[in-house]
């Protein structure tokens, strides 16, 4: 064997080892991924994970979680570091429990050339920034999302109901603009068995509005959009609550209101989507929807089929920021890289994922943020319905409250809403004296955290 | 001599010395770690930074009026759970127990199949099959006979109640197997000297079998108190501590305030405080059991 010979050979044996090496790790990444359900986590099991180990070899586990124990065992995970998962979801009023935890992704955003700007600005303050890592970029949304308003378009159209409703409010029955106009409109569907309703006899009862009202993230998550649509922030740049505003009670005996004489009872089982069934079955003239429950709604074994009119949540008339419309918070989520080996693969999934295959994502998910989603003609034809759901949605994305990024938030401003709202549906405490005590029990914790004196 | 003596006394110890060193550890180390985090401020979202406290969580615990009333639900729910299910307990063991009764294996092996489900599935079952306000088996029952149907989870009046039925339906198994093994120690001789006096069934309960029981009563109370004072996953499963704050137990509150509240001082507190009434409930109930087996003796 020629010098040259043994050479070439050493040098075609070292990489071939060298590759095989390569292949051999690549092989050996597993990116693990803890999800909340829905349609996003499926499409990410049953179709992103799948098709990307079919090109790149590396094998993506999504493991879906229950919704009220995915931030409990990911904080759990996270704070014992144990690296069972790469990636985590995202929800921006969760964030503080794992600001130590996950890497930032600037760096890899320059190295692969993620294009940030593809999201609206909203979306970007809200999923991918935090006061908790002021300057840096700490997740990827995936469904960032808010509430809006659904209305049964064919019971709006009727002329006997338009008439009816012109006798009794001296004004035209249209989707409401305010939520005292909401009030007035879910007060006027609401209609026992045997009533008549849109020129036919009802079986059974037919509500004017609901959301989920169970106890806890339900009742939470139902209120805390009224709330925000009064202007309050919770708090002001200097931590001192904006909470002890007369209009915070306003909206709290609203919200009972309107929930205790308009909504059906089982709505206090609901947690989030249950009640759209009601809906779709043609027993609810309005509700509160997340973008999620689309699909619920428009089955076609439903009576609401193509009958639903969809639009932003009403605005709160004199709210105090002089918001024009109504105000959700901007909710849903993203993903987050946790401080693992694996974050740089991590990220070259998700940047194939949403950006690569951005308008793939839109399909498989049913979720839509960027530009890109709304524009996309392909997207729009996708079903039916997307026509009028997706124009109002984009205009629900234009006004959203952005959570504060602080440790503090799920305890002080989530779970402060929780107490609350609790407290005055139940009739535990007046509005005035739940205000009271939630003044102090968040002034209590900013004084703890260090933010006041 | 004393040396050996001595030996006598503390062989007895090196043998029990494994065991104890491990109840030290599993037993041991939570408690303390749980007592150290109520002396402190401890934050999930923060969790190694923890600043001493002293005993300002029990002050601002004791001076919440929601863990007050927590407190006062507890114990309605402990003293429910622990009638019903000591109650039922004799009444379905005394009836287990009685000459005519076939198949008692059989069953004693159903009577035992609510005990082996895990609570959250109870909970769950019981929720939709019958608390369920339109399908639910008791307001079918009740609309039949031309009844009502109440929401009976969706209200105050009612969910409390509902949520102890539940509980003790779990417990009630517990309590009947060991009544029933209590019964079958009963000699005959003293049903025979009370037939032979003329008690019936209800006076045979009473004056032969109830005070007979004594021991047993205290011992099932015990276990039926320490399970209901700190269920979680029933409840959890059935109400989330709804409506309002009507079936919040100590052990729900606590759960809120260490995991949605992130405040895990504050619920190591709460915890720590249960672990306290707790201790004193089974210590006075041993007490009491103490004095029981030696009056019998």
């Amino acid at each position: 064997m020629t010098d040259l010979t043994r050479k070439t050979t050493i040098a075609g044996g070292l990489a071939l080892g060298l590759t095989m090496a390569g292949s051999a790790m690549a092989q050996d990444v597993t990116i693990r991924w803890a999800l909340h359900p829905g349609a996003e986590a499926d499409a990410v099991v049953n179709y992103f994970a799948p098709k990307y180990e079919e090109e790149t070899g590396i094998k993506v586990i999504g493991e879906i979680l229950p919704p009220n124990q995915l931030r409990d065992q990911m904080s759990i995970e996270a704070i014992g570091g144990t690296g069972r998962w790469d990636l985590g979801y995202h929800s921006p009023g969760w964030f503080g429990s794992f600001a130590d935890h996950v890497v930032d992704l600037t760096p890899f955003i320059e190295e692969h050339g993620f294009d940030v700007d593809a999201y609206p600005q909203l979306v970007i303050d809200s999923h991918m920034k935090s006061d908790a890592r002021p300057g840096e970029i700490i997740a990827l949304p995936t469904t960032p999302a808010a509430p809006m308003l659904i209305v049964r378009r064919d019971w709006f159209e009727h002329p006997e109901e338009q008439a009816a409703f012109q006798a009794e409010f001296g004004r035209d029955l249209t989707v409401p603009a305010t939520w005292a106009e909401l009030r007035d409109v879910a007060g006027f569907f609401t209609r026992d068995a045997g009533e008549s309703l849109a020129g036919e006899t009802l079986d059974r009862a037919v509500y004017g509005w609901a959301d989920a009202l169970g106890a806890g993230a339900g009742i939470t998550r139902s209120f805390i959009v009224v709330l925000y649509s009064t202007g309050v922030s919770g708090w002001d740049a200097d931590f001192t609550p904006d909470i002890d505003n007369p209009i915070v009670v306003e909206a709290a005996e609203y919200f009972v209101d309107l929930a205790e004489n308009t909504a059906p009872r089982e709505a206090q089982n609901w947690g989030f989507l249950e009640g759209l069934d009601m809906f779709r079955d043609g027993r609810l003239a309005t509700a509160t929807m997340w973008p999620q429950g689309v699909g619920t709604v428009e089955d076609e074994a439903g009576s609401a089929a193509g009958n639903t009119g969809y639009a932003p949540l009403p605005v709160w008339e004199d709210n105090i920021a002089g918001l024009t419309q109504g105000t959700p918070f901007l909710g849903g989520g993203g993903v987050f890289i946790f401080d693992t080996p694996n974050s740089e693969e991590a990220f070259k999934f998700l940047k194939w994922m949403l950006q690569d295959n951005e308008i793939e994502w839109g399909k498989q998910s049913e979720q839509f943020s960027t530009a890109g989603h709304f524009a996309s003609e392909e997207l729009r034809s996708l079903r039916p319905y997307y026509p009028d759901f997706l124009p109002a949605y984009e205009q629900v994305l234009e006004s959203v409250f952005i959570r504060q990024g602080i440790p503090e938030y799920g305890a002080v401003m989530w779970n402060g809403t929780t107490e609350f709202i609790t407290d005055v549906f139940s009739g535990d405490l007046t509005a005035q004296q739940a205000q009271t005590r939630w003044v102090n029990e968040m002034t209590s914790a900013f004084r703890r955290a260090g933010y006041i004196q | 001599m004393a040396a050996s003596r001595r030996d006598k006394f503390t062989r007895g110890w090196w043998f029990i010395l494994p065991g104890l060193i491990l109840m030290a550890a599993i037993v041991g180390t939570p408690l303390f770690m749980g007592f150290r985090y109520s002396l402190h401020d401890v934050f999930l979202y923060s969790f190694h930074t923890q600043n001493f406290v002293g005993l300002e969580n029990y002050r601002r615990a004791f001076a919440d009026p929601l863990y007050v009333n927590s407190l006062r639900i507890t114990a309605i729910f402990t003293i429910g759970c622990v009638i019903i299910s000591v109650g039922m307990g004799i009444l379905i063991a005394f009836l287990l127990n009685a000459r005519q009764v076939k198949f008692r294996a059989m069953w004693m092996a159903l009577f035992l199949i609510p005990f082996v489900m895990t609570p959250v599935v109870g909970g769950i079952a019981w929720r939709f099959f019958i608390w369920q306000q339109e399908v639910g088996v008791l307001n079918q029952v009740l609309t039949f006979f031309g009844g009502p149907a109440p929401y009976w989870l969706l209200d105050r009046e009612t969910a409390l109640w509902a949520t102890i039925i539940t509980n003790s339906w779990h417990l009630i198994p517990l309590a009947t197997l060991v009544f029933y093994a209590a019964l079958t120690t009963i000699p005959d001789e003293l049903h025979e000297a009370g037939r032979v006096d003329g008690a019936g069934p209800f006076q045979s309960l009473w004056y032969i079998v109830l005070p007979m029981l004594r021991p047993h009563i205290l011992f099932v109370s015990i276990i039926i108190i320490t399970s209901a004072f700190r269920e979680f996953d029933m409840i959890w499963a059935l109400t989330g501590g709804g409506p309002g704050r009507s079936t919040t137990v100590l052990s729900i509150f606590a759960y809120n305030r260490g995991i949605a509240n992130q405040d895990m001082g504050m619920a190591n507190t709460i915890a720590f405080t249960m672990f306290i009434i707790m201790a004193v409930v089974a210590w006075l109930y041993i007490t009491l059991y103490r004095k029981t087996l030696g009056d019998k003796a």
